[in-house]
């Protein structure tokens, strides 16, 4: 079984931690330069304001409404969506982060009675420790948890499907439109031959999925039947990987000295990863006697990082982590290297934060709005420490709240 | 078996010895002190002086909202749209004055500590 969890208007939710006073009034989060929505409370769903759409022709009803702006502050944003990975992982290693707001639990190694009550339970820590409402949803394959966590959130915020007849019931009330996967130009085609909901989908026969369907859509189909078809831990185009290694001319037992060989190919590898424009989730460091040793030994270990990165300083001291780990005085070594893993473009990683109420056109358009900016977005979010923010970029956001858990100055305010 | 081996006794003596080795893994930091929980750690910043409690203005705050708070701790009450200490009693929240809080008000956090600068 797979959870999604998942955060309730994410930006929003960030922003209301610290001001209590706008809980159930109208809040919206805007993409960097103020120019569209990026995130919406329920109120604002409720008025009409579309996600991605240019605030200006809005203006009206932002007045009318009484609706507060925020500009986006994606470094509280990220420190929020670590903490709430970080309770994840106190639950089980096998988590994969799919978006800055969504991420998905392996439970098939977790001892657990009943799903619905692990959810509600999983939700109220979240809650009470974070402070961030999020939705569970728990099914057979990542899709049907996907369904099931976006229709927890009119049922209690938790959803389980863990027999056939509920997945059936859900499917029933399912939009072909609304399944993670069908894009809008798919879904009229298919209303076109009559299939409007998700159970006709399911209940078509195999020979008519295979003459409408591409293998990624009959792949969907099987992930509604309750068949997994999506890999775990993968969700994300990678470029394979980025190897620094050397054997080094004679045998070398001294920690010290691995550990500059460790950080010189970390720090390679790293500027590497920075020139293709990638992140990297996983670090993995090794080392060998060669086979020629008297005695032959082969370690390597790796290091999951909590957030992906690209900055030099992260990657060497994961790396050294990984070298403390498997590193063994009684042997002399050969070779060593460092395998930067699980890389991730930085402006699909950038596009995904946009993922959770957008559709996938939508993303599109705010991508697209969002333009040039986003390069400079990324190095913020990331490493902060690494390179000035433009000033001009930076007078944009007008509307931005304090970062409250990242800045020393910058701190929420407490009276007596 | 980790680096440095001195448990087994060996001594390596290949390349520059490095003085800072041994400090590798043993440095000590205050978040191990003061963070017990990352996740649900929050800092506070306290806009002016609690006089009673020797408080000084400009201090930070430490709130855990993992916590479950017992009589008598000092919590973070949400009040209207503000945030203020307060204390943790039998019949609910209290301000530092003694005056019990109405039903609107919400816990927010229990404090672990409060760090000051005495300069």
């Amino acid at each position: 079984m797979y959870a999604l969890v998942d955060c309730n208007n994410f930006f929003v939710s960030c922003e209301r931690l610290f001001r209590p006073g706008l809980r159930s009034k109208p809040v919206a989060v805007l993409s960097n330069n103020d120019g569209c929505f990026i995130s919406r409370s329920q109120e604002v769903k409720d008025i009409g304001l579309p996600m991605g759409a240019p605030v200006f022709k809005y203006k009206q009803a932002i007045k009318a409404n009484d609706v507060t702006l925020f500009s986006a502050n994606f470094e509280l944003y990220g420190d929020m969506s670590q903490r709430i990975i970080s309770v994840l992982r106190s639950v089980t290693p096998l988590i994969e982060v799919y978006s800055i707001d969504e991420c998905f639990v392996d439970l098939s190694q977790l001892a657990i009675d009943d799903h619905q009550t692990w959810a509600v339970a999983v939700r109220e820590r979240i809650f009470q420790e974070v402070g961030i409402p999020v939705s569970i949803g728990i099914a057979p394959t990542k899709t049907l948890a996907k369904v099931a966590s976006t229709a927890s959130k009119k049922r209690g915020g938790a959803l389980a499907i863990d027999t056939d007849d509920k997945r059936l019931e859900l499917l029933q009330d399912l939009p072909i439109e609304d399944i993670w996967g069908v894009g809008r130009q798919l879904a009229p085609k298919l209303k076109d031959k009559g299939v409007s909901m998700a159970l006709q989908l399911v209940n078509a026969s195999d020979g008519w999925l295979k003459q409408q369907f591409t293998i990624v859509g009959i792949k969907m189909v099987d992930e509604l039947r309750g068949i997994a078809r999506l890999p775990f831990g993968d969700s994300k185009d990678t470029r394979g990987q980025i190897m620094r290694s050397r054997s080094f001319g004679h045998r070398v037992r001294a920690y010290h000295q691995l550990e500059s060989a460790v950080s010189t190919f970390a720090a390679q590898a790293s500027v590497k990863l920075r020139e293709q424009n990638s992140l990297t989730h996983k670090i993995v460091v090794f080392l060998s006697t060669g086979k020629h040793a008297m005695e032959t030994k082969h370690a390597s270990t790796d290091v999951v990082l909590i957030e992906p990165t690209q900055d030099t300083a992260r990657i060497i001291t994961a790396a050294l982590e990984g070298l403390h780990d498997i590193y063994d005085g009684d042997f002399a070594y050969m070779k060593a290297g460092v395998i930067l893993h699980d890389l991730t473009d930085i402006e699909s990683w950038q596009l995904s934060f946009m993922s959770n109420e957008s559709r996938r056109d939508e993303r599109t358009a705010l991508m697209q709005s969002m333009d040039s900016i986003n390069k400079q977005y990324g190095t913020v979010i990331w490493h902060a420490s690494e390179k000035p923010i433009d000033a001009d970029w930076h007078s944009k956001k007008k509307l931005r709240s304090p970062r409250y858990t990242c800045a020393w100055d910058e701190l929420p305010i407490l009276r007596g | 078996m980790k680096k440095g081996s001195q448990e087994d006794g060996i001594v390596y003596h290949a390349g520059f010895p490095n003085a800072a080795e041994d400090d590798h893994t043993t440095a000590m930091s205050l978040d191990g002190l003061i963070v017990k929980n990352r996740a649900s750690t929050y800092f506070w910043r306290l806009e002016s002086g609690i006089d009673e409690l020797q408080w000084r203005p400009g201090s930070i705050v430490v709130v855990d909202r993992a916590l479950s708070p017992r009589s008598g701790r000092y919590i973070v009450i949400v009040v209207n749209d503000a945030f203020i200490i307060g204390r943790f009693g039998d019949k609910g929240f209290y301000a530092l004055d003694g005056t019990l809080q109405d039903g609107d008000s919400q816990l927010w956090g229990v404090v672990t500590f409060v760090i000051q600068d005495l300069q």
